[in-house]
């Protein structure tokens, strides 16, 4: 199946269950952006604050004008869900399956902007930079723990109108870097970009020039670069502080281990904010 | 070559299986230095042929520690050996996406003339590789500071 089939079956739905479950969840204290601007280091420091997007208020609309940006983007996911096979009365079927973050308070992209097109009377948005990528992991209801990058680096989101309001929904496609890079050594001292290129603490296994070709996965690091989606909706939109805020649904490829084993799908669901300018 | 040299150790090494306790320690030397210069001798024989594993990566030459420096994947502190390019230009050109050819580094968005000037001034040393991912994304920061 793929990753837009995926979306699009998960997402319509979603995108309302994500908002309805967002706003069940959200903290009593869901601060505004200039509210969290008001705050110093010290009463940030240790609440999780800075985990958390800022909330919109405001029902407006916003038409970006020539050579806008959307700077100070903030993603922040509230659910995530592995694909799973689970066999049930005698038939496998692939499901995702609810899944709880291990990661604290590090799993928010913050800071991204980049730059807001008009391409024939829809918005596009090329993602720059920022903070644009965040190592999490999440575990399974069996204890198997799933390691992913949550990122959205690379990302061209296609609108489907000209002006940012409630209900203006864009979606597009981004790239998922591995989830080591290339100085990475694994438990056997092999790496990407570095380290030893065979299992060396395992002499009986070497056989011949290219050394114990059984362990090859485990042994040739390839730093793999995957495809992922995402689809947001803009709820809510500023127009006095130029701000919009919305739920996203997400769908990438978790950790393949530098090459080693098969990736899991991961569905990550949550909120968005961002500010034009 | 390091896969030819750990080959030659480890098919060197089978002929000295688990020397018993017993073994007096001048024996054990000897055998050390007689394994020692097979090992230089097979090496001298393997260097040649161990060109184009499949793990290695080619161009790690151009990565900075050669005259040539690939500008696609060569991290930024290469740059610190030329004078003048540190860190702004050299933080332009690693900032900047993948570059067809070296004339493509003029048309970075934002070089003032005294910049284009010194991209001119080092050009020669310039190449313009195949970039690979595990390198492009290491460019600003790859974890080596010296």
């Amino acid at each position: 199946m793929s990753l837009k089939e995926d979306l699009a079956n998960a997402g319509k739905a979603a995108l309302v269950g994500a908002l309805a479950f967002g706003m069940a969840t959200a903290p009593a204290h869901a601060l505004t952006k200039s509210e969290i601007n008001s705050l110093s280091y010290l009463q940030v420091k240790g609440t999780g604050l800075a985990n958390r997007c800022a909330e919109v208020v405001g029902e407006d609309t916003i038409t970006p004008k020539a050579g806008a940006r959307l700077v100070d983007m903030c993603i922040e996911p509230k659910a995530w869900a592995v694909e799973e096979e689970i066999g049930r009365a005698g038939k496998t079927e692939k499901k995702f399956v609810n899944s709880k973050v291990m990661t604290r308070q590090t799993y928010t992209l913050e800071g991204i902007e980049g730059s807001l097109s008009n391409d024939g009377g829809k918005i596009v948005f090329r993602e720059e930079e920022g903070i644009d990528y965040a190592p999490t992991t999440v575990q399974l209801p069996g204890g198997e723990r799933v390691p992913l990058l949550f990122t959205v680096k690379e990302l061209v989101a296609k609108g489907d109108g000209p002006a940012f309001k409630p209900g203006f929904q864009m979606g597009g496609n981004f790239n998922t870097p591995s989830y080591r890079t290339g100085l990475f050594l694994d438990p056997k001292g092999r790496g990407g970009t570095t380290g030893y290129d065979m299992a060396v603490a395992l002499p009986a296994l070497q056989s011949g020039e290219e050394g114990d070709d059984e362990l090859f996965k485990e042994n040739n690091k390839t730093f793999d670069v995957t495809t992922g989606r995402i689809e947001m909706e803009v709820n809510k939109v500023n127009a006095e502080e130029s701000e919009i805020g919305g739920v996203f649904v997400a769908t990438q490829l978790g950790d393949t281990d530098m090459g080693s084993k098969i990736p899991k799908k991961v569905l990550t669901k949550g909120i968005f904010y961002a500010k034009i300018e | 070559m390091k896969l030819a040299i750990f080959a030659a150790l480890f098919t060197a090494a089978s002929a000295f299986v688990t020397p018993s306790a017993e073994r007096p320690s001048v024996a054990l030397q000897a055998e050390r230095r007689e394994f020692l210069s097979a090992l230089a001798g097979a090496a001298a024989l393997a260097a040649p042929m161990a060109a184009n594993a499949v793990r290695d990566y080619d161009n790690v030459g151009y990565l900075g520690g050669s005259e040539i420096v690939d500008v696609n994947n060569a991290n930024v502190r290469v740059y610190l050996k030329m004078p003048g390019l540190y860190p702004t230009v050299a933080g332009k050109i690693a900032t900047n996406g993948p570059y067809k050819s070296v004339g493509d580094l003029y048309n970075i968005p934002g070089l003032s003339g005294k910049e284009k000037e010194l991209i001119k001034k080092y050009e020669s040393r310039f190449t313009a590789l195949e970039p690979s991912a595990d390198y492009v994304i290491d460019r600003i920061n790859n974890g080596l500071y010296r």
